[in-house]
């Protein structure tokens, strides 16, 4: 396999590493909607 | 004591047991004073009588129906207690989503393993030549296999949270099944930003190769060659078949990322509110305006359907991008295909990259 596949594991490292970006991104908001929308908010 | 006085004694006496049997007959509804301690309390009715008129089954129904209170929370979708247009949502994915899903993906590896079986791997006439053109570059490949893999992943995690509970729970017992579950939709989640990133960048690469042309017509019309041996329509760099691949995965892709980001981000996100309202129009919703929750409900449907159909669509390119077809996995594995094979599916292309390369060498001064 070797040279022939390098592209292929580099996309797939792309992927885990964009996805693993996003999730740091995404879990690092200040905020979530379930927390935005929790009932247990009872601000005014 | 007197006659008199004793009978006065006891009128009252007789006066005030009626009034207390009056009075508990009131209370127990029951001539014999027999009844529960609440019932003796409420004589049957509700509580508190805060429902008026109207019966507590009256009152259920009209909950059961979506009927909206006053909340004074941020969150007005509190209002309403139940919303059924959830078990009807549950009933179509179960059911016609599911049953067509499952059917198309069992028609499309049939009707590939019919075509194999009848047409056989389609091979390089005359033999390969040994002698190889650059097909797509390294960022190419690396863009394919980024959208690939990722697709993979999610069209795995997807078609589990679709079927897994028959297919793999069974199996795998309801442990392991939930942390595979639970894992797998976090990767679902995750993984669809890099999908959308390859997407983008495949557009931003190959879209100008992928405009339609007058030789797609001939590629058609004869089918791309598929059915009859040594039959090579002519093609420019990518043939119509190609070119469909390419813009279902763009428009689809661009179709599951706004869906699927309305699933992510419900009531914040709400791409699809147009698209939403034009599919309850034509009636299959309840008409009119949908709420925030029926908008998801419609995205969640969409994401499954267009998902499905995707799947079937690239087990087809998987097919004939490998087994189908002798020579085709180097164009996205090496980057370099067979001449052969190039002059065979892509003749005008070689075409042009021989006259190009024939340029360069003339405009280079020689040494």
């Amino acid at each position: 396999m070797g040279e022939s596949w390098k592209s292929f594991w580099m996309g797939a490292i792309a992927a885990i590493v964009i996805g693993v970006v996003a999730g740091a991104i995404l879990n690092g908001s200040a905020i979530t909607s379930s927390a935005q929308f929790s009932t247990s908010s009872t601000r005014l | 004591m007197t006659c008199r006085r004793l009978r006065r004694v006891f009128g009252v006496l007789s006066v005030l047991v009626i009034f207390a049997f009056a009075g508990l007959f009131g209370l127990t509804g029951s001539p014999v004073l027999n009844v529960t301690t609440a019932e003796a309390q409420t004589a049957g009715n509700v509580p508190g009588n805060w429902s008026g008129s109207l019966s507590d089954a009256e009152v259920w129904r009209a909950v059961r129906k979506g009927i909206k209170g006053r909340v004074s929370i941020p969150d007005k979708n509190a209002a309403q207690l139940v919303q059924s247009d959830g078990d009807s949502w549950r009933a179509v994915k179960n059911g016609p989503v599911s049953q067509f899903g499952g059917w198309l993906l069992l028609a499309m590896i049939v009707l590939l393993g019919l075509f194999y079986a009848f047409r056989g791997r389609i091979m390089i006439d005359g033999g390969p030549s040994g002698q190889t053109i650059e097909r797509f570059n390294s960022l190419e490949r690396m863009v394919h296999w980024l959208t690939a893999t990722s697709f993979i992943v999610l069209a795995l995690t997807g078609l589990n949270l679709l079927y897994g509970r028959y297919i793999l729970m069974p199996i795998l017992g309801q442990d392991l099944f939930a942390a595979l579950t639970y894992y797998g939709k976090i990767s679902h989640n995750y993984i669809a930003f890099s999908f959308m990133v390859g997407v983008v960048l495949m557009l931003v690469l190959w879209i100008k190769d992928n405009f339609p042309n007058q030789h797609d017509l001939k590629w058609i019309a004869q089918a791309g060659g598929l059915f009859t041996k040594g039959s090579h329509p002519p093609s420019k760099r990518f043939n119509a078949g190609q070119k469909f691949i390419f813009w279902w995965v763009v428009l689809a892709g661009i179709s599951m990322s706004l869906s699927g980001l309305t699933l992510m981000f419900p009531f914040m996100l709400e791409p699809m509110a147009k698209f939403a309202t034009m599919i309850n129009l034509t009636g299959i919703g309840a008409g009119g305006e949908l709420s925030q929750l029926q908008q998801t409900q419609v995205a969640s449907i969409w994401h499954a359907l267009v998902g499905l159909v995707f799947i079937a669509v690239i087990i087809g390119h998987i097919y004939i991008g490998s087994v189908g077809m002798e020579g085709a996995i180097e164009a996205v594995s090496t980057g370099q295909v067979d001449r052969t094979w190039a002059k065979n599916h892509h003749n005008l292309w070689v075409e042009e990259v021989d006259a190009e390369g024939a340029e360069q060498a003339e405009a280079q001064p020689a040494e």
